[in-house]
């Protein structure tokens, strides 16, 4: 007896000071241990690198009814009431809901069959929330008993309860289309494509679970901005590198020069060469990821980073920088440019076909001479692959944006490789690299010679938290003392030859390129791809801006087309991020 | 009298002593089965009053959390709104019905870096005069050394 009562008493204790651990972990029960959220976390947002909102969760109301518990005389009287809240008439009202209410009783009806009992469930379709806060109210008003008036209250007595509400998700864009191809977007069901939606969707569902430990990221707690625009519900957000002005400014400027010069698109990039992070993309035509359906499916994917393209005159910067590096040629280094010449049993030309004579490799970069960049690969042999490959050429960058390409680089061993290539793809034609590659590319040269993984996320948050995502060195790429020589020589080459990319005030490194388009094999005569990348301040660069404009109508040049472009916006981004003049405005 | 057995000492399914009679049984039977009913009743009793307050408690905590979802949901929709009205391309237009426009062209002014701090030439120095704190300080220190 003593024993049971033991065992009883130390039960009762055992209930009243410590629940059962089923008890414990179940998130519907109190208990001291109990910490996790219950309710399940939306979406998280996704902020600019200053804390401004490009993507929330916002909701609409799904409406819905019981047919079953309704009768065709209830109907009627509610229908007046909820048809206007779902924007239609009543009769449209009556006739969606008529098949779905019980069928009355009918005397002819046979012998042993049921009328049929209603259907249990029918949407009426959505509403927003200024609709929703309605019908909730109408929905109280039907069961107070204070004022059952019909006049005051109409409401009284329908069959209110019978409609229920609830809630569905959706991506909402503050900025509208701003930076569409890097944000990507949701579909109906919902899942992700393109861009940061589909590349960080599980972290934006919460399904990773941060891990603090890992190497080259680092805790830190949030600003004002950032603490205002982070998820209510602790989701997980994402900060992103780019800067919505300065998108906004390219975005613009985009858009201005495809409309001049009725090209079929472009795109532009503006990446920080110092840690490679993302400061803005954009490609046009584009398209408005809060309605997408509305666009033609080829625009939803990034051009920028999965539309490969033979850079053409661009690319001299990197057959340069590896000539220079191999320590093949200096600056001064001279060949005799005969206008044009067989290499590898092909004909090549000069773009304008003339002769430049005796020439120096600034003379390369000035005139644009691809027999000059031809004589660096004769020298440079396969060697030159080296240097693509180290470049980053080839293979994805990793940038963390979904759909990201390769490009092609045919290399020696390859069956489809030939002596005629190693010409070719000294100035740019016969590769084909992604407009990211080449920026990051040149990003190289502009950070001493080191290359810099491209990244578009700056950090995660969550629960009051952010996770800083910190820049990733690839791996050297040239000499310091190399990078600095070829800025050298990329400067004089905007000074002296492409007065339209000067920006006053600022020291320039830049190199046009007009590269042409291979149809069906053979390049398009009439066709071609406007470019321009460039760095400043040439000494200590705040951003690498690459401009490819395709097919541009009127003006083919990359240095007429594109370098304007470059310009306008390297001028308004020195003067967004405050940065200094390097000369003095006369030059 | 006998001497009184407690059901502690002896549990009802061993056989009475020999000295007990069938009365003191029976009434020590009943009150062990007292003892026993009142200790489930407490049981069952807390037993329930535990699990009522459970349900009360996940009553409410379900309610507060239904009111936090919709709070977490009117605060996303207030976010949005209020990044809307300062999205960038809003601004713009209401910046241009303003009559305001973006710049034609920026111009920068350099300003000369600052010369360097002035000195004076050796021979303009002059020794600097005590502060009048420490001539102060110096004036009691001489009183209190006697000088006049």
């Amino acid at each position: 007896m003593a024993a049971f009562g033991a065992v009883l008493l130390g039960q009762l204790l055992r209930w009243t000071l410590w629940p059962r651990p089923a008890e414990a972990k179940s998130p519907l029960i109190w208990s001291p241990f109990q910490e996790a959220r219950s309710a399940p976390r939306e979406r998280g947002n996704i902020l600019d690198r200053n804390g401004a909102l490009l993507v929330t969760t916002g909701y609409r109301w799904k409406v819905a009814i019981t047919p079953s518990h309704l009768s065709q005389k209830s109907a009627e009287k509610l229908a007046p009431r909820l048809a206007p809240l779902l924007g239609m008439s009543e009769g449209d009202f009556l006739r969606l809901i008529g098949p779905a209410l019980p069928a009355p009783a009918d005397a002819n009806q046979p012998a042993g069959a049921t009328p049929s009992a209603g259907w249990p469930y029918l949407a009426l379709g959505q509403v927003d929330s200024a609709a929703r806060a309605e019908i909730e109210r109408r929905k109280q008003k039907a069961y107070d008993v204070q004022d059952k008036d019909p006049q005051s209250n109409p409401d009284f007595g329908l069959p209110w309860r019978e409609v229920t509400l609830s809630p569905v998700a959706m991506r909402v864009y503050p900025e509208g289309g701003l930076a569409a191809h890097v944000l990507g977007f949701l579909n109906n069901e919902p899942k992700a494509f393109f861009g940061i939606e589909k590349y960080w969707d599980a972290e934006l569902r919460g399904e990773n679970p941060f891990d603090v430990t890992h190497e080259g990221i680092a805790l830190t707690n949030l600003s004002e901005p950032f603490q205002r625009n982070a998820s209510p519900d602790g989701a997980h957000d994402l900060v992103l590198t780019i800067d919505r002005a300065m998108q906004f400014i390219v975005e613009q400027e985009l858009r201005a020069t495809v409309e001049r010069y009725s090209a079929d698109g472009g795109t532009i990039i503006v990446i920080d060469p110092k840690t490679g992070a993302l400061l803005a993309s954009a490609s046009y035509p584009t398209y408005n990821p809060a309605s997408y359906s509305a666009s033609p499916s080829e625009v939803w994917n990034d051009p920028a980073i999965s539309a490969p393209y033979e850079p053409g005159s661009i690319f001299k910067i990197i057959t340069m920088a590896a000539g220079l590096n191999a320590g093949v040629i200096t600056p001064d280094s001279t060949y005799n440019d005969t206008g044009c010449r067989m290499f590898g049993g092909r004909k090549i030309c000069n773009l304008d076909d003339r002769s430049y004579s005796i020439s120096s490799m600034r003379d390369v970069l000035l005139h644009s001479l691809n027999l000059g960049t031809v004589h660096i690969n004769e020298l440079l042999d396969k060697e030159f692959y080296v240097y693509v490959e180290r470049f980053g050429f080839g293979a994805a960058t990793g940038i963390d944006l979904a759909n990201e390409a390769d490009g092609n680089v045919r290399r020696p061993g390859s069956p489809d490789w030939s002596e005629a290539d190693l010409g070719s793809n000294s100035f740019g034609q016969g590769i084909a690299v992604t407009p990211l590659q080449m920026v990051s590319a040149v990003s190289a040269v502009a950070n001493k010679g080191l290359l810099m993984k491209p990244h578009a996320v700056a950090g995660i948050i969550a629960n009051g938290r952010m996770l800083k995502v910190e820049p990733y060195q690839v791996r050297r790429v040239i000499r310091q003392e190399t990078a600095a020589t070829l800025t050298e020589m990329l400067v004089e080459a905007v000074d002296r030859g492409a007065e339209l990319a000067q920006v006053p005030g600022y020291s320039v490194a830049g190199k046009s390129g007009t590269a042409q388009i291979a149809v069906n094999g053979k390049y398009d005569e009439n066709a071609t791809i406007a470019g321009f990348i460039g760095y400043l301040p040439a000494h200590d660069p705040a951003f690498v801006i690459l401009v490819k404009i395709v097919r541009p109508r009127g003006e083919a040049m990359g240095n007429r087309v594109a370098a304007p472009a470059f310009k306008r916006v390297a001028e308004q981004f020195v003067t967004l991020a405050g940065i200094p003049p390097d000369r003095k405005p006369s030059k | 009298m006998d001497r009184p057995i407690g059901i502690i000492n002896r549990p009802l399914w061993r056989s009475a002593p020999a000295l007990e009679t069938a009365s003191s049984v029976r009434w020590q039977t009943w009150i062990g089965l007292l003892v026993a009913l009142f200790l489930l009743a407490l049981v069952g009793w807390l037993h329930l009053e535990q699990k009522a307050t459970i349900t009360a408690a996940r009553a409410e905590i379900r309610a507060l959390e239904q009111r936090q979802i919709e709070l977490e949901r009117e605060t996303r929709e207030l976010q949005a709104l209020l990044a809307t009205q300062g999205a960038i391309e809003p601004m713009m237009r209401r910046a241009e019905a303003l009559g305001l426009r973006p710049p034609e062209r920026i111009v920068t002014l350099s300003v000369s870096p600052l010369p360097a701090a002035a000195t004076a030439p050796a021979s303009q120095t002059q020794p600097a005069a005590a502060p009048p704190a420490l001539a102060w300080m110096s004036r009691v220190q001489d009183w209190l050394r006697g000088s006049p």
